[in-house]
Order: structure tokens, then C-alpha cells, then sequence
């Protein structure tokens, strides 16, 4: 018979003492929610929405007259014209110099943006400081950022691409700052298609410049209307004309595409943002503000990428190109695969 | 190119996919319809404006992405 010891009684395990469940937070942030919707509703009492060219007051019916006193409509409202008149004359081009609410807005962002880095950039050191690392580290980060898709070749040209993605950023970020849209001479620079027609504008000049500037007039009117392929060929050379030809129309289409695509995306975003505030309260607005923020930063980042890839397909010279259609359309023996194997 | 790069380069180049099919059979559509105005002849010309930018569409597209995937993937030396 053996003696077991004695079960030793476990000591009895020390219970925390229990913890009163934590309702301060949840509390606090439920009188929050709640106070923000209070105070909305009584807003939407005490300065109901009126007709747009109304008075408070007058009457607005639901849903009509809220979504028209948010809509703004695609041509900017005058902020000065110099002779004085009133609206621009309506119509779908239209020649009338005058300063816009979108080009008061740009001028007022670029003044911002220079402004800010301009003093986070005075002084420079060696070793440098918070600012100017903050800067740098931007920039560094931009370029390596526009290295990484276009190559090395698109060194020279990371300045207009970081100057390009700030500019075009924050001019559409301004658009989601509460007074501008609600005042008539505030109005997000890129929500107009002429600002956005001007930036493609300076993009397209720009590559153009740099491949005519890089290959010549005749090497880069080569590209176009290679006629140097009829030595292999009156159907070779027949071909890449026509090949040609279809390039130079993709060059003026891609002015057409950056300038619409930033202005559809900018200006829908804000007819969007102003039709489901009109619509609903509080906290769904906010949610698709978050969502314009992202999509605004996207947009920004697509046009000034885009400008970069269209530089370095300009400066290529036709060696460098996939362009051997001809001879790989004819079976040509010396002519070599346009894919790649994947690796 | 980088991972990251790729992945942005891809969002670039469908962007400019769908946008420059509208915009050449939007064109296409325009000049045709702008001719058969002109001539009192619609929808001929309007119909063959869009097939025209379609195609044309389709053919940019076409290389355009056939570049692209050049330049996203450079052929080993």
C-alpha cells in the first residue's frame, strides 16, 4: 500500500475581481453620434435649404429643390471679366477671357502649396531638419514611386511628375472643403473641364517637345509615317503607314482622354457628394467624403503617371519600340516576337 | 519594376483603356453625325463614324497595351 501524499489542496486560484463592464467609451461616443445628428436636424430646422437664386424662406420641396440648390453646373461662375458683363454667353465653346470661381481656386491653392513648401525649405542643411526631411522624404518617395513604372529613363522628368501629382491633388482635394462648392466664387480647379483641358494641354506640349527635342523632327515624324519600311515591301510599307497613321491619332486623343477623365471623375464626385448631401444627414456624406478623398488622390496619381509614361514613350526612338508590325505581319524572318515570354 | 509599381502601372493603363475607347467612338460618332447633318444623310454616316471609332479604338488599345506590357516587362538581354 503506498502512501499518496496527500492531494495538496491547489491553492484556490486568486479570481480577478470582475471588472465592471467599460461603458465610459462606448458612452461617450454614443452622446457624440448623438449630438452630431441633433445638431444637423437642427440646422435643417432653423436654415432650411431655399431655391438657388432664392430667399430663406421660400419654399423647397423635397427631393427637387434640395438636390438643385448642391448641383453645380459644368460652366464655373465669373468672378471677373474685364469688361464687366455678367454670365458668359452660353453655348458650348465659347470665347470669353475672364477670371473663373476654378481659376480664383487654383491660383489660391498654388499660393498655398508654394507658399508652405517654400518655408518648409528655407535654409536647407546637410543634416536637415523636420520640415525640409518631410519634404525630401516626399519627394524621394514620389520619385522612386514614378522610377518604378517608367524607368530609368524617366529621371529628368520626375520634377513635373511630383509638381504635376501636388498641383492636381490638392487642387482636387480643395473641392472637399466645406465653403468651396457652397460659395459662388470657390469652386474645385479640376471640376472645370477648361482647367483640366489646360493641364493636358501642358502635358501633351511638354511630350511632344521632349521626343521632338530627344529624336529630331525627322526621327520622330519617323514614328508616324515610317516610310522607310517600303524597303521591305510596298505591303510592309502599306501596312506601317496605316499603322502609322493610327499612331498619330492616339497622340491627340491623349490629351482629349487625360483632360475628360479628370474632369468627369472631379466634377461627378462633386455632383455625387452634393446630391447624397442634399439626400441624407450626418454620417453617410461623411462616408463618401472619405471615399472622394481616395478616389481624388487616385485621379491625381493616374494623370501625372500617365504624363510620365507618355514622355518616355515619346523620347524612344523606333528601335526601342514594338513596332516591327510589318515584318512580323509578313512573316518576315527577321522579324521578332512583340510579347515577351512572362518571366 | 517594383511590386507596388506594377500593381499602379496596371490601374494607369486600364484607365487609359476605357477612356480612350470612349473617347475615339465618341469622336467618330460626332464627325459622323456633324457630316450627316451636312449632307441630310443620317444615320449613314453616323454609323459608319462609330464603327470607324471603335476600331480605331480597338486598334489603340491594342497597342497600347501590347506596349505597355513591353515596357512592364523588358525582354531579358
Amino acid at each position: 500500500m503506498t502512501d499518496q501524499p496527500a492531494a495538496t489542496p491547489q491553492p484556490e486560484e486568486a479570481t480577478a475581481p470582475e471588472r465592471p463592464a467599460r461603458r465610459g467609451l462606448s458612452q461617450r461616443w454614443f452622446f457624440l453620434i448623438g449630438a452630431v445628428l441633433l445638431l444637423d436636424i437642427a440646422a435643417l430646422v432653423l436654415f432650411p435649404p431655399f431655391p438657388k437664386g432664392g430667399n430663406p424662406g421660400d419654399e423647397c420641396a423635397f427631393p427637387v429643390c434640395f438636390i438643385n440648390g448642391t448641383l453645380e453646373f459644368p460652366a464655373p461662375h465669373v468672378v471677373w471679366a474685364p469688361d464687366g458683363s455678367g454670365p458668359a454667353p452660353t453655348g458650348l465653346i465659347v470665347w470669353y477671357p475672364s477670371i473663373s470661381s476654378t481659376i480664383l481656386t487654383m491660383w489660391i491653392v498654388m499660393a498655398v502649396v508654394l507658399v508652405v513648401v517654400i518655408l518648409m525649405t528655407r535654409g536647407r542643411q546637410l543634416l536637415p531638419g523636420r520640415a525640409q526631411n518631410a519634404i525630401e522624404f516626399l519627394y524621394e518617395f514620389m520619385g522612386d514611386f514614378g522610377l518604378s513604372i517608367a524607368g530609368p529613363t524617366a529621371r529628368p522628368y520626375i520634377p513635373l511628375f511630383v509638381a504635376f501629382f501636388i498641383l492636381i491633388l490638392f487642387c482636387n482635394w480643395s473641392g472637399l472643403i466645406p465653403p468651396v462648392g457652397r460659395i459662388e466664387e470657390l469652386r474645385a480647379p479640376t471640376s472645370d473641364v477648361n482647367i483640366t483641358i489646360g493641364l493636358a494641354l501642358v502635358s501633351f506640349l511638354y511630350f511632344e517637345f521632349q521626343g521632338f527635342r530627344r529624336l529630331g523632327v525627322g526621327g520622330y515624324l519617323g514614328k508616324f509615317f515610317p516610310l522607310y519600311e517600303f524597303r521591305n515591301g510596298i505591303g510592309a510599307g502599306i501596312i506601317a503607314l496605316f499603322v502609322g497613321l493610327v499612331e498619330l491619332m492616339l497622340e491627340f486623343v491623349k490629351p482629349v482622354t487625360l483632360s475628360m477623365r479628370l474632369f468627369g471623375n472631379i466634377y461627378g464626385g462633386e455632383v455625387a457628394l452634393g446630391v447624397i448631401t442634399a439626400l441624407t444627414i450626418a454620417y453617410i456624406p461623411v462616408a463618401l467624403l472619405g471615399l472622394e478623398v481616395m478616389l481624388n488622390a487616385i485621379q491625381a496619381l493616374i494623370f501625372s503617371v500617365l504624363t510620365l509614361i507618355f514622355i518616355t514613350l515619346a523620347i524612344e526612338s523606333h528601335e526601342h519600340e514594338e513596332g516591327h508590325i510589318a515584318e512580323e505581319a509578313l512573316g518576315h524572318p527577321d522579324a521578332e516576337p512583340t510579347l515577351q515570354p512572362a518571366h | 519594376m517594383t511590386e507596388s509599381g506594377r500593381v499602379w502601372a496596371y490601374v494607369v493603363l486600364f484607365s487609359e483603356i476605357g477612356i480612350s475607347l470612349l473617347v475615339t467612338t465618341l469622336v467618330g460618332v460626332l464627325v459622323g453625325y456633324w457630316v450627316d447633318k451636312q449632307l441630310g444623310t443620317l444615320p449613314i454616316f453616323m454609323l459608319a463614324g462609330f464603327l470607324l471609332g471603335a476600331g480605331s479604338g480597338t486598334v489603340l488599345i491594342a497597342r497600347l497595351v501590347n506596349r505597355f506590357l513591353k515596357s512592364f516587362d523588358p525582354p531579358a538581354s
